[in-house]
């Protein structure tokens, strides 16, 4: 993180960029970390290519060909209304990817902005900011969650937003902990003597050296954000039946648990894939980035 | 010491109280008009108008909070719920063992296993026994609660017969709701111990027990598990709170009525008043358990201790 080379300011752009490229290149030295990048690259191509990937729509339905065992034409069989269960499932990668990304996105940009504001201030800003944290922390995340989407409806971006919210507390203090760290280094105080603004201070000096634990937090953060948002549409607050979403499939499965069980097996793997890659990337990432396990 | 006890134990009443009217607030922009999911569609504007005045939904948003505070405070009570008009508060008390119980044997199952797999993992790092347990867990992790209990259910009591899949009356029916709730707890528990042993296997003052000449099992069970314990435990209180939000769905999917599924139930009939109190409610419950967890970290960590003793003395 706070390697001594980045004090010297004309060279910084170009070791930065090295920097990066050398994390990058340790994840994929990672094998786990490389099997889950293979994984998440599959699942977002067959989510982006779901249209011209499977010769059947989502919602096609046919009723003569209800609970289709697999077979060669249906490699994950039918459900109950005779719709191809594979193509769902590919179509299904749309939402949560896309309610993972966005709400992952969304408390970065407030989890950042708050956790630097909170870390650089410090003194009176720093502690309201982290009590009022204190107090959205106390709830626990998917009841969060849930009382969020109650107010702001079922959509992709609604969940996203209620999911985001709760990962901003989290994001934010992991940032003010790292920051905290860096705090007292000398290539601030160089700055500072060099009577640099606040903001130039926060972007190029201290989130630099700061935001390793946050890109780590955030890949793990999506990973949970995706199972939570699963969990969310099979109880029936989430996206809503007819739509393809892995939970809510999963939850009109249930009632046909005891005679059709495939119809469970499919997105419920589907799902885990998905948050297992994201783990495995996060992992990686974690060992690439912590200089404590650097041997 | 008691200082520091008396001082986590005051927090307690700010972040209740910010709790509660953090979810107030959030239930106060929830869309629609209540009044006519208790009369029905048959009702007329000048009933609903009557009902909306009855319920004091006209008052402004601050008036509205004080007296939720002072009801939810002074008298415990949450109000009543729209669909049923029965008290939430009694409700709330009549589901709340089962719940806690479940949670409470949740988290024991993910420690009990959990810890042991952790140790025995990192005892032996980079072995074959670390690779497995460790990719048990981390796919442990990534298995959404409902689609293991849904698994279970179809192996357990589909397939082999064995346990119930749905009720509560007896104890066998507990049984999978538990290992399904625990399932992904115990997985990051078993993690999370690995890795805070793995750090604290490394100092130097383990260095110096080994040199001592002392025995591995002294070793591990004497100088390293006790200084790793202070991350696992924070693992296992943060874990309470994923429990509380599995427990929702477990109870929905294993027919428990607990406090998760009346929520659902309050979600599911746009009844909020039964929403807001279940979710105030357990964050009430998980707040006791985090404020158990630091009072542990007290007794646990010397460090703590020290840190108030010395303020002491200088004082």
């Amino acid at each position: 993180m706070s390697t001594p080379k980045q004090a010297k300011a004309p060279t910084q752009r170009l070791k930065k960029e090295s920097q990066s490229l050398t994390t990058f290149k340790k994840v994929l030295q990672n094998k786990g970390a490389l099997l889950g990048m293979i994984i998440i690259c599959i699942i977002i191509f067959c989510a982006i290519f779901a249209p011209w990937l499977s010769s059947y729509g989502y919602a096609d339905i046919d009723v003569k060909n209800m609970f289709a065992k697999p077979s060669w034409e249906h490699p994950f069989g039918r459900d109950e209304l005779g719709r191809d269960i594979l193509s769902r499932v590919m179509y299904g990668g749309r939402f949560s990817l896309q309610i993972g990304f966005y709400a992952t996105a969304i408390a970065l940009v407030f989890g950042i902005t708050l956790g630097s504001i909170v870390g650089y201030c410090g003194g009176n800003v720093d502690t309201v900011i982290m009590r009022i944290m204190d107090v959205i922390q106390a709830v626990p995340g998917m009841l969060l969650s849930i009382s969020i989407s109650a107010v702001l409806g079922t959509g992709m971006i609604e969940m996203a937003i209620a999911l985001g919210v709760g990962n901003i507390a989290p994001f934010s203090r992991i940032l003010r902990g790292s920051i905290l760290t860096v705090r007292k280094s000398e290539y601030l105080d160089a700055a500072r003597a060099d009577n640099t603004g606040a903001l130039r201070m926060i972007t190029k000096h201290i989130l630099p050296n700061s935001i390793s634990p946050i890109i780590v937090q955030a890949t793990l953060g999506c990973a949970n954000v995706i199972l939570i948002a699963s969990s969310l549409s099979f109880i029936g607050v989430g996206i809503q039946p007819p739509n393809p979403e892995w939970g809510a499939m999963l939850s009109a499965g249930r009632a046909y648990i005891r005679d059709y069980p495939h119809m469970l097996i499919f997105p419920g793997m589907a799902i885990a894939l998905t948050v297992l890659s994201l783990n495995l990337i996060g992992d990686g990432l974690r060992d690439a980035l912590d200089p404590k396990l650097k041997k | 010491m008691w200082i520091y006890i008396l001082k986590r134990l005051l927090w307690m009443i700010p972040i209740i109280l910010g709790v509660t009217i953090l979810i107030f607030t959030i239930m106060y922009f929830v869309p629609g008009d209540p009044t006519s999911t208790i009369l029905g569609a048959s009702a007329t504007p000048a009933e609903l108008a009557a009902k909306r005045e009855e319920l004091g939904l006209n008052d402004p948003y601050i008036t509205r909070l004080l007296n939720y505070l002072k009801d939810v405070f002074l008298h415990f009570d949450f109000g009543k719920s729209y669909l049923t008009s029965r008290s939430i508060s009694l409700e709330l008390l009549s589901r709340f063992p089962r719940t806690i119980l479940m949670c409470a044997a949740c988290i024991g199952i993910a420690m009990l296993i959990g810890i042991p797999l952790g140790v025995n993992a990192a005892v032996h790092h980079g072995g074959a026994w670390d690779t497995a347990s460790m990719v048990l867990a981390l796919i442990g992790v990534s298995m959404p609660v409902f689609w293991v209990a849904m698994l279970l259910v179809l192996v357990f009591s589909l397939y082999l017969g064995w346990l119930p899949s749905v009720g509560y009356t007896s104890i066998q029916h507990y049984i999978l709701p538990c290992i399904a709730n625990s399932f992904s707890s115990l997985a990051m528990q078993a993690r999370q111990t690995r890795s805070s042993m793995l750090e604290v296997i490394r100092s130097d003052y383990i260095t110096t027990a080994r040199a001592k000449g002392l025995s591995e099992r002294r070793v591990v069970f004497g100088h390293a598990l006790p200084n790793a314990l202070i991350p696992v435990l924070t693992i296992a209180g943060s874990n309470f709170g994923k429990m509380l939000g599995g427990t929702v769905v477990i109870e929905t999917i294993f027919s428990i009525p607990g406090i998760g599924s009346y929520m659902i139930s309050g979600v599911t009939g746009r009844d909020y008043p039964v929403v807001q109190g279940s979710v105030i409610f357990l964050a009430i419950m998980f707040g006791l358990i985090m404020l158990l967890v630091d009072l542990l970290y007290a007794a646990v960590d010397p460090r703590i201790k020290s840190q108030y003793y010395r303020k002491r003395v200088k004082g």
